[in-house]
């Protein structure tokens, strides 16, 4: 028996459908994860053959050749030049071609096989081939090619279950003989199963090289790797055999893809491209913005009624404060995202599956580059207008590194929706009610917040690209794929395992800051003040003065407060932000806002003993134009003080669950840190700025 | 027949590589795609801004920026 399960490794160039062969193979077991050290992603699943054995199977990231140039590519050669039963090894590859252009992609497949790894080269999207009337000899493939090729659907479901006959021949013989050469044992699983099917057809001995033949044109077998990489560095001469090749076996030229023509007219077109690429971002904005709204709601109800069931089964203390106010609303924060994450991902799985995202990278890659920034990433910049958590995450479409994470760098700078409540409180307290003409100064202040988060964010990629993540222009080729039709399976697959990688990874880093921060608003308890102050309250629910114990109750919450870790570190904090016009009071209600950022505002309510429920918005409104400084007598906050506490909220990093994404996207803590530097810098300067400029005006 | 940079033909045409003036490591990218000395492209549209170009090689569509597209030297067919 083997001491470890045998694992095949699927490789192809990118479109060539070797996810969704993936996908076929493994269904919902996969699971996606990072390459250590790298943001190359690696996809793992389980596959069960029909004798009911389970084998690992990789999907490796998709490539253009073994030449590496890329993290990806060098991952690509790694795997296939491992050395039988190294730790991230595959005993057996499947090299995956779209069968409707060979003659582009068949130039990977003779390198793949010229390292002499045992392999199956698949035809993928059979069904579209037919379709275009291509007619392709795939036995006479095999023959010249030396290895058992296989015609299927991935996306119809046809021919794979003979890939996994295949694979259970090949991979059980290849435990059986212990021999160490794959090949042999291929060879002997491919003709017991082959009988019958016509597809797997293996003519070669083992020990000659036909590739290698097929390739040199002599009869030499070149040592393995030396040979993938001479053709590798040889595109001319491998080019020259593939089209050789191709003209033995691909009967019948297809017919031009009309279909493709048609939309292209449309889709790209000068004027309708356009338009319809922002009728379609608007409807995805919108989706994201309010239509995850009910889903979230209905999933906040849900914690609330955890939270009821916890507050029923077990008695006041710090078990249940922990249970209710540290874990559940963690686990709260963290289900909240997934609405949107799970809207955003279907429209994405849809843009790609469809081949409509090349084109709209197409269309946008005049106006973004003129930032520096690829076509491609405007979607993850849009969406991260409602969170930059699905943003930030919707990155992965973005192939070059340095693009990938000067996107992220500045996807926090979009005004998120969390930030909206605190404008609003802010703006409707402090700035005054008046019209010019149509225009609003509340609205046009609003406006200014979002534009300002853009400005900055554009100055930060202009800066970033020439400073942290300088490099050569990555060379921008890209496939345009031919258009089409997703299937549900794979769009599902994809929104399952993007929440689930969001539920594992950031998760966990959302619940765990989730409880110190409830640790740090709950502790040290038993303050005298606030102890006679919960006392009275209970007096007075008790002889029925509900509304008197309410007002005891509120006050006896910000007594709590602000005697509280959080409320020392407010303090402490409190000579650092006076200067931008912050009190030690705003000072906790910045640390609370590292939950997110819209605690803010119920934060606040619970600092000036309004209680923490819904509509302390509106009665913090009234209440904080009207606080005055203890000793002076003036208001302590003015439109001033507003202006600076939102140009700070404009541009500070505050909210724990990018934090944890960025970690997780960036599979490092140093660029998560480098943001929360920088940012914050950035959000603190400005205030200063702006606080100090408007005093020096007069303003303050 | 002269040979001109890719970039300069009208969307619709065909031509034929003959160079690609640059690094070797861009031209060797775009030799892997199978733009090799020889090959027919054709160049089907641009954006609208009028960048990128979409050109066709072997059957498959690419996009590519006017910058690399006027280092692609060709024969207009």
């Amino acid at each position: 028996m083997s001491t470890r399960s045998d694992r095949i490794a699927i490789v192809g160039s990118p479109n060539c459908g070797k996810s969704s062969l993936f996908n076929r193979l493994t269904g919902l077991s996969q699971k996606v994860a990072n390459y250590p050290g790298v943001t190359v992603e690696k996809k793992d699943g389980v596959c069960v053959l029909p004798s009911g054995r389970k084998i690992q199977v990789v999907d490796l990231p998709g490539t253009y050749s073994l030449a590496p140039r890329s993290p990806d590519e060098e991952i690509v050669r790694d795997v296939l030049e491992a050395r039988p039963g190294a730790a991230d090894s595959a005993d057996l590859v499947v090299a995956v071609v779209d069968a409707t252009n060979l003659e582009r992609q068949l130039y990977l497949a003779l390198q793949i096989l010229a390292t002499g790894r045992p392999s199956i080269l698949v035809l993928n999207l059979m069904d579209a081939a037919e379709a275009q009337g291509l007619s392709i000899d795939v036995e006479g493939l095999s023959r010249i090619l030396g290895v058992p090729v296989l015609a299927l659907s991935a996306k119809t479901g046809r021919g794979v279950h003979r890939l996994r006959l295949a694979l259970d021949a090949s991979t059980a013989n290849g435990n059986g003989n212990g021999n160490g050469n794959g090949s042999v044992a291929l060879h002997g699983g491919a003709n017991g199963n082959g009988n019958g099917h016509g597809a797997p057809a293996r003519n070669a001995t083992p020990g000659d090289a036909p590739v290698a033949r097929a390739v040199h044109g002599d009869g030499h077998g070149a040592p393995a790797p030396t040979e993938a990489l001479a053709l590798a560095l040889d595109p001319a001469r491998g080019y020259r055999t593939v089209e050789e090749i191709v003209r033995r076996v691909v009967r019948d030229r297809p017919r031009p893809d009309a279909l493709r023509a048609r939309l292209d007219r449309v889709l790209t077109h000068r004027v309708l491209g356009p338009v319809l690429f922002v009728v379609l971002m608007a409807a995805v904005f919108q989706s994201i913005y309010a239509w995850a709204t009910p889903a979230m709601d209905l999933l906040d109800k849900g914690f609330q009624g955890l939270a009821s069931l916890i507050r029923l089964g077990v008695p006041d203390g710090p078990i249940r404060s922990l249970l209710v106010d540290g874990v559940i609303a963690g686990a709260g924060t963290v289900a909240s995202f997934l609405p949107q994450l799970a809207i955003l991902f279907f429209f994405i799985a849809l843009m790609e599956d469809t081949g409509y995202m090349a084109r709209a990278a197409f269309l946008m890659d005049r106006v973004m580059g003129s930032v520096g920034l690829p076509g491609r990433a405007f979607l993850p910049l849009l969406s991260s207008f409602a969170c930059a958590i699905p943003g930030i995450m919707a990155t992965r479409t973005i192939e070059n590194r340095n693009d990938r994470f000067a996107t992220i760098l500045i996807a926090p700078f979009m005004s998120c929706s969390a930030r909206l409540p605190v404008y609003a409180l802010l703006i409707g307290a402090f700035i005054p009610d008046l019209h010019f003409g149509i225009l609003s100064l509340r609205g046009l202040t609003l406006l200014s917040l979002y534009l300002f988060g853009i400005l900055a964010a554009l100055a930060v990629a202009w800066v970033a690209k020439r400073t942290v993540l300088r490099g050569p222009r990555p060379l921008y080729v890209m496939e345009m794929p031919p258009y089409r039709v997703p299937t549900i399976r794979s769009v599902a697959i994809t929104i399952w395992t993007r929440c689930l990688l969001f539920l594992q990874k950031a998760g966990t880093v959302i619940v765990a800051v989730s409880i110190v921060l409830w640790f740090l608003a709950s502790y040290p308890t038993g303050h005298p003040e606030t102890r006679a102050l919960r006392a009275q309250a209970v007096a007075a629910a008790a002889s029925g003065n509900a509304a008197e114990a309410s007002r005891l109750h509120g006050l006896a919450s910000g007594s709590a407060l602000r005697h509280s870790f959080a409320g020392m570190m407010g303090r402490a904090i409190e000579p650092a932000i006076r200067p931008l016009g912050f009190d030690w009071k705003i000072g906790v209600g910045l640390i609370s806002s590292i939950a997110a950022r819209e605690v803010m505002v119920s934060t606040m309510a619970t600092m000036y003993n309004l209680g923490g429920d819904r509509d302390a918005s509106t009665s913090l409104r009234a209440t904080l134009p009207r606080v005055a400084d203890a000793t002076t007598g003036r208001p302590l906050y003015n439109t001033l003080t507003a202006v600076s506490l939102m140009v700070f909220f404009a541009l500070a990093f505050q909210c724990m669950s990018t934090v944890a994404v960025v970690r997780r996207e960036t599979e490092s803590w140093r660029w998560p840190l480098f943001m929360l530097f920088f940012m914050n810098a950035m959000a603190f300067v400005a205030s200063l700025l702006v606080f100090q400029g408007g005093r020096l005006l007069g303003l303050g | 027949m002269s040979t001109v940079p890719l970039s300069t033909l009208a969307p619709g045409s065909r031509a034929i590589v003959r160079a690609i003036h640059s690094d070797s490591g861009f031209a060797h990218r775009l030799m892997e795609l199978g733009l090799i000395p020889g090959t027919e492209v054709a160049l089907v549209r641009q954006a609208p801004l009028g960048d990128p170009l979409e050109m066709v090689v072997r059957g498959s569509h690419f996009s590519i920026r006017r910058s690399e597209a006027e280092r692609i030297h060709v024969d207009a067919l």
